[in-house]
């Protein structure tokens, strides 16, 4: 076979494939985070009897189940879908930076976008992601709030980076003729999915940067 | 030949659109072997968005916030509205990320869809964002994870009070783990070494491919089936309240005055559990030495 073949049909994939996982799994998630919302509401006790649990959750679930074993079982899920879920975000941040790092975008780059030959990963840029991220959660020793902190600046940070693309796909690059779409691409309704989606990203990008919940002075 | 030796590396003032995207298959070409060495099929991709984003084990941790700060309506309706805009922002990343399917990311795409003066500048205001927001992402699973730890403790052990020193002790340790396994135990993850025509043994690559399907199988498995199991005994055990109480109660218990603006700050909650799906498209750059196509030049 071709190798030249062969590239082009893996590069056509790349193309085609990324954007359909991404889609997927945020149908797929969506729904079961609906599904799950809903029953966990019908099932949950009053909010202020929920409050006296350590870990809401845990309020949620114990009392519905009234059974130790099986929330217990309800807690190791999470738990491990959580560990394992923070395996794939080391290896997709290291990547990033990683990447960010042989493009020259960060300090220290030759250090960071150094990979390691025996194993094939960039190991410096992962020890240095992975101790970062050890420190945020030094901030918990301070201040009981620090979860809020972090979820809002990732989400925040994350915003961002969607939200200018976005803006430069609609305002700018969709007005160059030169534009040439990839295989996956939405046609007619672009513009208008662009613009909800800059709507959407640039209002909750600066309301996000509020507390959801506000300590009593 | 090294790709990197017959062309320069794009710089940003260079970059055009078009001229990008011939570049992108050319190079393709030229780096033919690094290419091959990225496959990755649609299933796997698809299993790892899934799994790092977590919707559902995420809310699970997370729901109490909107629930403070508008109760159940805040938490359904809210949920639903974040929903669909992500979608939609979702499905316009999905076609930048289809028109360059190169490493790099939301900072690639910036470079490559800015006009020239903001090219740089943009890139870099994205590839800083993007960095530290994944790392915020990053650390937030684990971090769910120790407060569920510490709840599990207290669950097991009636008197035990809560402590701070466990909960950052079992988040270091869940990172730690997470940085090991990436480090030494990539190769388990081998979709993207899988049928690489320059592996040493074509065995050693299919027991690896069997490890990580296992792994991944097991994930997704504990994700949808685990749901499923959960929700059905859930429903059918629990005591269940009325309709009314789930689909048209507010209450605003967050402190701040106007219940519309603690409505809308509940919302950290809904789009949080979305955030992250652009993490299949890092996930290309995963091998070391890429093709001259992914770099853009930010010196």
């Amino acid at each position: 076979m071709s190798p030249y073949l062969t590239v082009s049909e893996e590069m056509k994939h790349a193309a085609r494939d990324v954007p359909r996982a991404m889609i997927s799994s945020i149908l797929i998630n969506g729904l079961l985070g609906f599904i799950w919302l809903i029953v966990l509401l019908y099932v949950s006790p009053p909010l202020p009897t929920l409050l006296t649990f350590p870990v809401p959750f845990i309020g949620i679930v114990s009392t519905a189940y009234s059974n130790l074993g099986g929330t217990i079982f309800v807690e190791l899920i999470i738990i491990y879908t959580a560990a394992a879920a923070t395996i794939g975000l080391t290896s997709s941040t290291s990547r990033t930076v990683w990447a960010f790092a042989r493009d020259k975008g960060l300090p220290l780059n030759p250090f960071l976008s150094r990979v390691n030959q025996k194993w094939e990963v960039p190991v410096n840029a992962i020890a240095v992601t992975t101790f970062l991220e050890m420190l945020l959660g030094v901030i918990y020793f301070g201040n009981t709030t620090a979860f809020n902190a972090i979820l809002s600046l990732a989400t925040v940070a994350m915003y961002l980076t969607y939200f200018i693309p976005i803006v430069l796909m609609l305002f700018y690059a969709r007005r160059q003729r030169e534009l040439v779409f990839g295989p996956w691409k939405l046609g007619r309704m672009g513009w208008v999915l662009n613009l909800i989606a800059v709507m959407f990203t640039g209002f909750f990008f600066v309301l996000l940067n509020f507390p959801p919940v506000r300590e009593s002075p | 030949m090294s790709p990197a030796s017959v062309v320069e590396p794009l710089s940003p003032a260079k970059i055009d659109m078009e001229v990008l995207t011939e570049d992108d298959l050319a190079l393709a070409r030229l780096g033919h072997k690094q290419q091959l060495r990225r496959r990755f099929n649609i299933w796997s991709m698809l299993a790892l968005s899934l799994c790092l984003l977590a919707t559902w084990e995420a809310l699970s941790t997370t729901l109490i916030a909107a629930l403070l700060s508008g109760g159940p309506v805040s938490v359904i309706y809210g949920f639903l509205l974040a929903w669909a805009g992500t979608l939609a922002q979702a499905a316009s990343l999905a076609e930048i990320s289809s028109i360059y399917p190169t490493a790099g990311g939301q900072y690639h795409w910036t470079a490559c869809l800015a006009p020239p003066g903001g090219k740089k500048w943009l890139s870099y205001v994205v590839g800083w964002a993007s960095c530290g927001g994944l790392i915020a992402t990053t650390a937030s699973a684990p971090f769910a994870c120790a407060l569920q730890i510490q709840g599990l403790i207290g669950l097991c052990n009636p008197d035990y009070e809560s402590k701070t020193w466990v909960v950052v002790v079992s988040f270091w340790g869940v990172l730690l783990l997470a940085g090991s396994v990436n480090i030494f135990g990539i190769k388990l993850l081998p979709a993207f070494n899988y049928l690489s025509c320059n592996s040493p043994s074509l065995f050693c690559l299919w027991t690896m491919h069997m490890v990580y399907k296992a792994i991944v199988l097991m994930v997704v498995t504990i994700h949808i089936v685990g749901f499923l199991a959960l929700f059905i005994s859930l429903l059918a055990v629990a005591p269940k309240n009325s309709a009314t109480a789930v689909w048209a109660t507010f209450e605003n218990n967050s402190g701040w005055p106007n219940d519309g603006v603690a409505w809308l700050l509940g919302m950290l909650t809904s789009c949080y559990v979305f955030i992250g799906y652009d993490c299949a498209a890092h996930m290309r750059s995963i091998l070391p030495t890429p093709p001259a196509t992914s770099h853009i030049s930010l010196s």
